[in-house]
């Protein structure tokens, strides 16, 4: 790819802006909770914003993309089906118990809600995966740019690191909220135009469509049997696992997301922090999925655009972004759409390293090293574990170019610790009666459950790493996941079920504001009916069906 | 006072976002023509930008014009900070 000094210029200028901001916000921080929580001060559009682009990572622009070109339109089902839904849901109905229960993360509510060793237990493998995860995107935008740019892995990893450093070190979370909605606003900007620019090249959306076969333009059509669509799942299994487990479990439970509307300015806000931000995202597959309709559109048509073959003579569908943007884009435009690029990797990165700082001062630091300290202090550490996070960061990022396969196993263990997390937030915030006791058990059961389900069964040759021969093999690695994630979540729902009623519950005055039905809900400033959450979740539900029901 | 506007996020973005378009300006004068368009794309893209960045520099001057006109009531709070607006009004 030829880029001109005026590429050059224009990430020259975002690398600019993005420490500006942390350079702006520096002033604000003078506690550790407005280092790592923002003083609860953030307005709801940015909150709401910011809650979206912490996941509009590189993995999911340019994963989205890839799977575009894979999938077809079925793909849309991450947003439509497996996010709305969920979002929804917490906003509603989770928001009010995170908010007023004052905890400061996700793993301090458990400790409020449930006790020491369940904080322990998901603040520990979150910093964990919150820091490989870091890690990965940093990697990936390593071996990204050394195509595009020409920059070897050395130059990009520390570039980038250093660059989310400065300004996350400055500003604190602040600085990473505001950086994702300046970011957002580039991503959208700087990758929007391939979709407009690549239907009018194809002839219309009538032409466009003709272009691809029939399976990767519908939704819903060919989910009948999971032999009927190019992803392998059928419609109960991506409803039940998709739709529910998996998506529950991130957008419900991750601290790395629901920090983002924890940070908003009152309870009405937090609720609709998700809620607002439904809206961008139910539009995102027209964005970051129909490029890579686009792109099959395009080879069908005889355009001289195709996607590269990687070395085990397999299509690489991860290069479907990056090429379709040197394909359409002259000089100048190509600055801002790899600056777009560049811009999710950080904001991905980010997220994950401000959620880590939180994590490690409340639930590890302050929890298990030192309980009374100067506010100063925290402070401190809060910094240091920012340095501490980026630097392990490019520690995984190295460690997955030696270990080609780190990445996958990764991305395993991460399915394996999510998917049974819904099921102790659902039983906790729902049901009295949940101990402590069962929701450890249930979430050390529910992962076991997920290896071992992981172990047993195969999918395109992986899994089934305890037997020889596989209990069952699923139809595709996405069958294969929901079906882990399915198990997990039952498991851990029925195993703290059972210890929770085999063990002595919290007395009710302890739950006040942590449990439904504890306390009475305060209506201090009442709002107009049509500016509730629960009305505006409606509507967010309303939209989604809308466009499962055009895209079936 | 740019320092101060300089605080506000949407004014932020549409400072970025007009250098951006400006660049874009420069940039189709210097490569006009496009490899699969009829259009000047850089044009086309300065254009929607510019637009945009338009919209949130206005907002972002709203802001804080309006937080100089009324300190008391604080209807519309900056995204950034709002201290720093009625500190210099109240003066």
């Amino acid at each position: 790819m030829n880029l001109a000094w005026i590429d050059y210029t224009i990430i020259l200028i975002y690398f600019i802006f993005v420490i500006g901001i942390g350079l702006f916000t520096k002033k604000r921080i003078k506690n550790s909770n407005d280092f790592l929580s923002s003083g609860k001060s953030i307005p709801l559009w940015i909150t709401s914003l910011a809650f979206i682009s912490a996941n509009l990572g590189a993995q999911e622009v340019m994963g989205m993309a890839a799977s575009g070109a894979k999938y077809g339109m079925i793909t849309a089902h991450f947003y439509w089906v497996g996010a709305i839904p969920a979002m929804v849901f917490l906003g509603v109905c989770m928001m009010p118990f995170y908010y007023q229960s004052k905890a400061r993360s996700v793993p301090e509510y458990l400790k409020l809600r449930f006790d020491e060793k369940t904080r322990a237990f998901n603040a520990i493998s979150f910093a964990i995966l919150t820091v490989f995860s870091s890690g990965i995107s940093l990697y990936a935008l390593a071996i990204l740019l050394d195509p595009l740019l020409g920059w070897n892995f050395e130059t990009s990893v520390l570039l980038s690191a250093g660059v989310v450093m400065v300004y996350t070190f400055m500003g604190g979370l602040t600085s990473a909220v505001y950086n994702e909605v300046f970011q957002f606003f580039l991503i959208i900007l700087g990758i929007a135009p391939i979709s407009i620019l690549g239907v009018i090249k194809l002839g219309g959306w009538r032409n466009f469509i003709d272009q691809l076969p029939p399976v990767m333009t519908h939704c819903w059509k060919y989910l009948d049997s999971s032999d009927h669509n190019p992803m392998g799942v059928n419609s109960w299994s991506l409803m039940l696992g998709l739709g529910f487990v998996l998506s529950f479990g991130y957008w419900c439970t991750d601290f790395l997301v629901v920090q983002r509307a924890m940070i908003a300015r009152n309870l009405s806000s937090a609720q609709k922090t998700p809620l607002i931000a439904a809206f961008p995202k139910i539009l995102l597959p027209f964005v970051v999925v129909l490029p890579g309709l686009i792109a099959v559109a395009l080879f069908q048509s005889g355009d001289t655009f195709h996607l590269p073959m990687r070395s085990d003579q397999q299509i690489n569908y991860d290069m479907t972004l990056p090429l379709l943007l040197s394909h359409f884009f002259p000089s100048g435009l190509l600055g801002l759409g790899l600056t777009a690029l560049i811009a999710s990797f950080m904001s991905g990165m980010a997220g994950n390293v401000t959620a880590f700082n939180s994590v490690w001062t409340y639930d590890i630091y302050q929890a298990y090293f030192r309980k009374s300290a100067p506010d100063s202090h925290y402070l401190l550490v809060g910094r240091a574990s920012t340095v501490l996070g980026i630097i392990l960061s490019i520690g995984t990022a190295y460690l997955t170019r030696t270990f080609n396969n780190l990445n996958d196993l990764l991305q395993l263990i991460c399915g394996f610790i999510n998917a049974p997390l819904f099921a102790t937030f659902f039983l906790g915030m729902f049901w009295k009666r949940t101990t402590g006791h069962g929701a450890f058990s249930g979430l050390l059961v529910g992962t076991l459950a997920a290896i071992g389900v992981h172990g047993l069964t195969l999918a395109e040759g992986k899994g089934a790493w305890l037997v020889h021969t596989p209990l069952y093999e699923f139809h595709s690695g996405m069958g294969h996941a929901l079906g882990v994630a399915i198990v997990a979540w039952s498991t851990c729902f029925i195993t703290t079920l059972l210890v929770s009623y085999l063990t002595k519950p919290k007395p009710i005055h302890e739950l006040k504001g942590l449990v439904f039905g504890t306390t009475q809900p305060t209506d201090e400033n009442p709002e107009q009916w049509y500016k509730k959450p629960t009305t505006l979740g409606f509507v967010v539900i309303v939209v989604a069906l809308i466009f499962n029901y055009v895209w079936y | 006072m740019f320092i101060l506007l300089l605080e506000d996020l949407r004014f932020v973005i549409g400072l970025f976002f007009s250098l951006i378009s400006l660049i874009l300006l420069l940039a189709g004068v210097i490569s006009p023509s496009n490899p699969h368009s009829d259009f000047n794309l850089n044009w086309m893209a300065a254009g929607y930008i510019g637009v945009f960045s338009g919209v949130m520099l206005f907002l972002g001057i709203s802001a804080y014009r309006k937080n100089l006109s009324s300190p008391s009531t604080k209807k519309e709070k900056p995204s950034f900070e709002i201290r720093e607006f009625t500190e210099i009004s109240a003066q």
